[in-house]
């Protein structure tokens, strides 16, 4: 890498000198430090977007949660219960449309049942037809209301053939309008769709 | 020559509305910081990868402990390069390796202390850098890691060398004042 020019070159010389020892100060720490990265991954921004959406767990919650969980385990380990921590059991079946921008594409979501301690609900995604993206490109399931991208269920890559993945969300699915796929994130000012299922009101 | 330091509203400030649950402002502070997060991430842990998972840890933190945060014990900024720390140290130990500073010429010989030094510093200069108009910033970054001239600055952007200039040394003077700022 080249060495930066002289600080002389960069601001002139008619400084006056207190000015010139303030900005060589700041020159100093320029040239000592290593460059920052061009840009942040959007992967990285599409993932803290979503952030707040997690909402906060007080110290209240997380006994609860640590309760329910305890309680879990103490469900499973008696064999009694539904104890659904590696199986999958679908509620219904979501087939999305391909859209004129990914006409051979196929998507499905499997919806599973909601876990009633969490809220959660598991999706088991499976995608055909949708083209691999560059390491920094990605697809998003997401859910539409009002026509704007209003959550976001997750983010997936795509090899060659089938591909399924599987999320956890806690939406209540009846507040949306659609579940659409797209490439890239919430921040994309106009994603495209390129699959898309309404969602039938209630 | 004198420059007002930006006029955008203070770290602290966004904290502050950040631990009132106000998700623009936590937007406004990622905007700030996520270049200085993932760069010491990079930097520490060696690959972009856990990087990135460090620095995604690092916003969930904000976002969780913002109200942790209080003023009189030190700068916002201080606040967010100790959370950035803490989550890169955990991450890297889950790999159960040592937490390294990626070596670059500045630093290839310094010892631990020195090292934290040269962190804290990149960590300062490269946050007050996103507090520059993107107009100086950019210049700076092709003058001081490109190490380009002003001339060749002023045919890469396709704007009169008066103008790069100007904004390189309204820039400094900028940076100037935003690190005095951020020195707690």
């Amino acid at each position: 890498m080249r060495e930066p020019p002289d600080l002389t070159e960069l601001v002139g010389t008619d400084l006056e000198p207190e000015e010139l020892e303030q900005l060589r100060s700041v020159d100093a720490a320029l040239r000592s430090v290593p460059a920052p990265p061009h840009e942040v991954p959007a992967r990285l921004t599409a993932a803290v977007a979503e952030v707040p959406l997690a909402g906060r767990r007080g110290r209240r919650g997380r006994v609860a949660l640590a309760l329910a969980f305890a309680a879990a385990l103490v469900a499973a380990s008696f064999g009694i219960g539904h104890w659904t921590g590696t199986r999958f059991e679908t509620d219904y079946t979501v087939d999305l449309t391909p859209t004129a921008s990914a006409p051979g594409a196929q998507a499905a979501v499997r919806v599973g049942e909601r876990d009633e301690e969490s809220g959660n609900v598991e999706l088991i995604v499976d995608v055909t037809g949708l083209p691999e993206l560059g390491p920094d490109e990605f697809y998003a399931l997401w859910l539409e209301r009002d026509g704007e991208w209003a959550a976001t269920c997750g983010y997936f890559a795509v090899g060659e053939g089938d591909t399924t993945v599987r999320m956890t969300v806690s939406y209540d699915f009846l507040d949306f309008d659609a579940w659409n796929i797209s490439e890239g994130s919430r921040q994309e000012e106009t994603p495209t769709t390129l699959l898309t299922a309404e969602i039938p009101d209630a | 020559m004198s420059v007002a330091v930006a006029t955008a509203e203070s770290d602290s400030r966004l904290l502050e509305r950040v631990a009132g649950g106000d998700r623009d402002a936590f937007t406004e502070l990622y905007q700030r910081f996520a270049r200085p997060v993932f760069a010491m991430a990079v930097r520490q842990l060696g690959d972009s990868g856990r990087a990135e998972e460090a620095a995604q840890e690092t916003f969930a933190a904000v976002w969780r402990s913002a109200r942790s945060y209080r003023p009189e014990r030190g700068s916002a900024s201080a606040w967010l390069y100790a959370v950035a720390r803490h989550a890169i140290i955990d991450r890297a130990r889950q790999r159960r390796e040592p937490v390294v500073e990626v070596p670059d010429e500045a630093t290839a010989e310094a010892g631990p202390d020195e090292q934290a030094e040269v962190a804290w510093l990149a960590w300062r200069v490269h946050s007050a850098l996103e507090q520059l108009p993107e107009r100086e910033r950019s210049v700076l970054e092709l003058a001081y890691w490109s190490g380009l001239s002003q001339a060749e600055i002023a045919s890469y952007l396709d704007v009169p060398l008066g103008t790069v200039k100007t904004r390189t040394r309204t820039g400094l003077s900028r940076l100037a004042g935003l690190l005095e700022e951020v020195r707690a």
